[in-house]
C-alpha cells in the first residue's frame, strides 16, 4: 500500500490508493437492521435503510487519510420514491386505457419507457454524485435542459442502434453514456474527464467477450478486470489526477467462487461479508497519481432530487457506485 | 478537555489536522502544528452531523466547516451528542439484528397463508371471472369441441359434483376438455378448469375422474387462483423488501428463492384440495379408492421416482396418499354416471 504525499510548495504529489476500511459484521448490523424495520414498516423504512448502509460505505473510504461521505437522507428516497410510484401508477392507468382502444397502442409507450431508462440513469448518477462530498467538498453532477435532452437522445439512439445492430452497438452507447456521465462531473470546480475511445473499448469488449466464450466462462473474471482497467485509466480529474486499478484476474475469480459458496451455504446471512471483501478487494486496488493543488479546488453548493436514484433502484440499474 | 481533530472549511478540500479544545463558551480549534486558533465555535452553534455513521462529526451552524474527531471525550461535555449513532462492531448487536430478522422474517412467514386467505376470499368472485375473462386458455390447450351428447355426459359428472349449497352456487365452474397428451387438470381463474386428454386416457373409471374432478373444484371453493396472485404479490414485497439495495449482489436469484418459497403454498393449496375432493365423494357416498388408485397408479409409473418435495408444487403421492383415506361406499354409483363414463372416455378421440 503505498501513502506516498510530498506537499511541494501548494500543489501535492500524489501516489496513493482509495482505502476501504468497513467491518463485515459493522455492514451485517446495518443490512439485518434494515431488513427487520423494512419489513416491519412495510417497506417505508427500506428508503432509510440504503441511507443508513451508503453513509456506512462511504464513510469508510478513504483517500490520503481522509474519509468521504454521504449526505443524502431517508426522507429525500421517501419521497423520491412516492413520485416514482405516483409516476407508474399514472402510467400504468394510462396504458391500460390504451390498451382497451387498441392492445398494438401500448407499442407507443416504448419511448416514454426509454425516456424514463434514461433520466433514471442520469438522474440517478446526479443525485448519488451530488450527495458524496471528501473532505467536505462536494461532487456533483452538472444537469441542464439543454444537457437532459443530449443525454435523452444518446441513450434513444443507443437504444435504437444496439436493437438494429443485434447488440453490437451496445459497446460503444456505453463508452458514450460513460463519456456524457464522467465529462458532467465535478469534484467542486473541479471537472472529471473521460478520453475512451468507442473504437477501442469496442475491440476490448468483443475480444474479452470472445476469449470468455471460449473459455465457457471461466475467462469472466479477467474480463470484468479489463473493463474496469479501461474504464479507470480512461478517467481523470482535470487532467492532473489519474487513475487505474491494480487487480489480478484470479483474485476476482477466486473471490466470486469463494463468496458465491458461502453465499448458497449459508442461505444468504454470508451476504453483508461477501459484499464488505469485494469492497475491500476492488476498493483498495483504485490508485491515484498525479500532481494537484487542493487548494484551488472550491467547493460547490449542489441540489438534485432524488427521483432518479430511486427510479435507477427500481430499474435496478447498475450506476457504478 | 482536549481532542484531535480534522478540521475542514467546507470551501476547498483541504484537510487540517487540529486540536479541539472545550471552553466555557465552546470550542476552540487549534492548528496541531503551530497551536495557531483557527477557529472558535459558540457552544450553541455546535452540532454533530447526523451524515454520518462512522466517525463523530460536528458542524457549525454559521459556516460549513467540520470537525472530525478522532477521539471522542468532547461531545459529552458539548451535551450536543454522542457516540451511541456510530455503528460498532461486535457480537452482542449483529446476534440481537439477526436474531430480529430470524423472528421477523418466520413471523411474515407465518402470516402469509393467512393473509392470503384472508384477502383473497374478500375478493368477489364475479371480479376474478371478469378480471380474468380476457384470458384465453383454449387456444393454448387446444381445447376439445364437444358434441351435445358428450357436453350432456360431462355436464352430468359435473352436476354431480357441484354445486351442492347456496356458496357453491355462487362460484360457477366450467369444465373442457384440453387436446394435450399431458396426464394433469389445471384449474385457472374465474372457475376455469381443464382437464386435459391424457389424463382422461389414464383414469380407469368414473371414480378416479370424479377424483379428479373433485380436487380442481376444490381449488375453485377455496379460491386459490386469487390466492396464486394476493400470496405471490405478498411474497415479491417480502423479497423485495430484504434484497434492497443489493439485489443483484445475491448469489441466487431473489426469484428463483421466490419461487422456491411459493412452492410450499402450492403444496398446501394441492393439499387442501385433496381433502376437498375426499369430503365431497365421501358425501356424495363414492368412494375414494377411485382417488387413491389413481394416485398409486401414477406413483408407480413414474418409477416411484420423486423428486425432493421442497421443488415440487404437489406433496409427492406417497403423502398424498397417507391424506386420503380409503371410504366404503353404502350404495352404487348413479347409473346416470356409469352410463355416461364410454362417452366421456370417447371426447377428444
Amino acid at each position: 500500500m503505498f501513502d506516498d504525499v510530498e506537499i511541494s510548495s501548494s500543489k501535492t504529489k500524489i501516489h496513493d490508493r482509495l482505502v476501504y476500511s468497513g467491518s463485515g459484521t459493522e455492514l451485517a448490523i446495518i443490512m439485518f437492521q434494515n431488513i427487520a424495520l423494512t419489513i416491519l414498516t412495510l417497506g417505508i423504512y427500506s428508503a432509510w435503510g440504503r441511507t443508513n448502509t451508503r453513509r456506512y460505505v462511504w464513510g469508510k473510504v478513504s483517500f490520503l487519510g481522509d474519509r468521504g461521505s454521504y449526505s443524502g437522507s431517508g426522507m429525500e428516497l421517501f419521497r423520491g420514491w412516492m413520485i416514482v410510484v405516483a409516476f407508474y401508477m399514472v402510467i400504468a392507468i394510462c396504458l391500460n386505457i390504451i390498451s382497451r382502444i387498441n392492445p398494438f397502442l401500448v407499442v407507443l409507450a416504448t419511448p416514454l419507457y426509454v425516456y424514463l431508462y434514461a433520466l433514471a440513469i442520469y438522474g440517478g448518477a446526479r443525485y448519488r454524485l451530488s450527495r458524496t462530498s471528501w473532505r467536505e467538498t462536494n461532487f456533483s453532477m452538472e444537469r441542464n435542459k439543454e444537457s437532459t435532452q443530449t443525454f435523452i437522445w444518446l441513450v434513444v439512439k443507443g437504444v435504437l442502434l444496439s436493437g438494429l445492430t443485434l447488440g453490437l452497438y451496445l459497446p460503444y452507447f456505453q463508452n458514450e453514456k460513460r463519456r456524457f456521465l464522467i465529462n458532467k462531473a465535478s469534484f467542486g470546480t473541479s471537472k472529471f474527464n473521460f478520453t475512451g475511445d468507442n473504437g477501442e473499448f469496442f475491440k476490448l469488449v468483443l475480444w474479452n467477450l470472445f476469449l470468455t466464450f471460449i473459455t465457457l466462462g471461466f475467462y469472466g473474471s479477467w474480463m470484468i478486470l479489463n473493463l474496469a482497467k479501461y474504464k479507470l485509466k480512461n478517467s481523470n480529474l482535470d487532467n492532473k489526477l489519474y487513475f487505474d486499478i491494480k487487480l489480478e484476474g484470479k483474485s476476482i475469480f477466486f473471490f466470486s467462487v469463494l463468496s458465491y459458496l458461502a453465499t448458497i451455504c449459508t442461505l444468504g446471512l454470508a451476504l453483508p461479508w461477501v459484499i464488505n471483501k469485494s469492497y475491500h478487494i476492488f476498493i483498495n486496488a483504485i490508485e491515484v497519481t498525479g500532481e494537484i493543488d487542493f487548494a484551488a479546488i472550491q467547493n460547490v453548493e449542489i441540489s438534485a432530487s432524488a427521483f432518479g436514484d430511486v427510479a435507477a433502484v427500481e430499474y435496478d440499474l447498475d450506476l457504478g457506485f | 478537555m482536549n481532542s484531535d481533530g480534522k478540521y475542514y472549511d467546507g470551501k476547498s478540500p483541504v484537510s487540517i489536522p487540529v486540536t479541539c479544545m472545550v471552553t466555557a463558551d465552546g470550542l476552540v480549534i487549534l492548528r496541531e502544528s503551530t497551536d495557531e486558533i483557527i477557529a472558535q465555535w459558540k457552544r450553541e452553534n455546535i452540532f454533530q452531523d447526523e451524515n454520518h455513521n462512522t466517525a463523530i462529526v460536528l458542524g457549525n451552524k454559521l459556516d460549513k466547516a467540520k470537525i472530525e474527531i478522532l477521539n471522542n471525550n468532547i461531545t459529552g461535555m458539548l451535551r450536543i451528542g454522542s457516540s451511541e449513532k456510530i455503528v460498532k462492531n461486535g457480537r452482542r448487536f449483529i446476534f440481537k439484528w439477526i436474531g430480529i430478522v430470524v423472528i421477523v422474517c418466520l413471523a411474515l412467514w407465518a402470516m402469509i397463508p393467512i393473509a392470503t386467505n384472508f384477502i383473497a376470499v374478500r375478493i368477489p368472485y364475479s371480479l376474478e371471472v371478469s378480471a380474468t375473462s380476457n384470458m384465453n386458455f383454449d387456444t393454448y390447450f387446444k381445447s376439445c369441441t364437444l358434441n351435445p351428447e358428450q357436453e350432456h355426459a360431462l355436464k352430468v359428472y359435473v352436476d354431480f359434483l357441484y354445486p351442492k349449497n347456496k356458496f357453491e352456487k355462487e362460484m360457477p365452474v366450467t369444465f373442457k376438455i384440453g387436446n394435450n397428451p399431458m396426464i394433469n387438470a389445471l384449474t385457472f381463474p374465474g372457475g376455469r378448469v381443464y382437464i386435459m386428454k391424457g389424463l382422461l386416457d389414464e383414469v380407469k373409471n368414473p371414480q378416479e375422474l370424479l377424483g379428479v374432478m373433485g380436487h380442481e373444484i376444490g381449488h375453485v371453493v377455496a379460491r386459490d387462483s386469487a390466492g396464486f396472485f394476493v400470496r405471490g404479490t405478498l411474497l415479491a414485497s417480502f423479497f423485495g423488501f430484504m434484497t434492497g439495495d443489493f439485489h443483484s449482489s445475491f448469489a441466487v436469484s431473489p426469484q428463483i428463492l421466490l419461487s422456491t418459497a411459493a412452492l410450499t403454498f402450492d403444496r398446501e393449496m394441492e393439499k387442501k384440495a385433496d381433502a376437498y375432493a375426499a369430503g365431497r365423494l365421501t358425501m356424495l357416498d363414492v368412494s375414494t379408492s377411485g382417488l387413491r388408485s389413481f394416485f398409486s397408479r401414477l406413483g408407480n409409473e413414474s418409477g416411484n421416482f420423486s423428486a425432493p418435495e421442497i421443488m415440487m408444487t404437489h406433496p409427492n403421492f406417497e403423502s398424498r396418499l397417507s391424506l386420503i383415506k380409503e371410504t366404503y361406499p353404502k350404495s352404487e354409483l348413479p347409473i346416470e354416471i356409469t352410463s355416461n363414463w364410454k362417452i366421456i372416455k370417447a371426447i377428444c378421440k
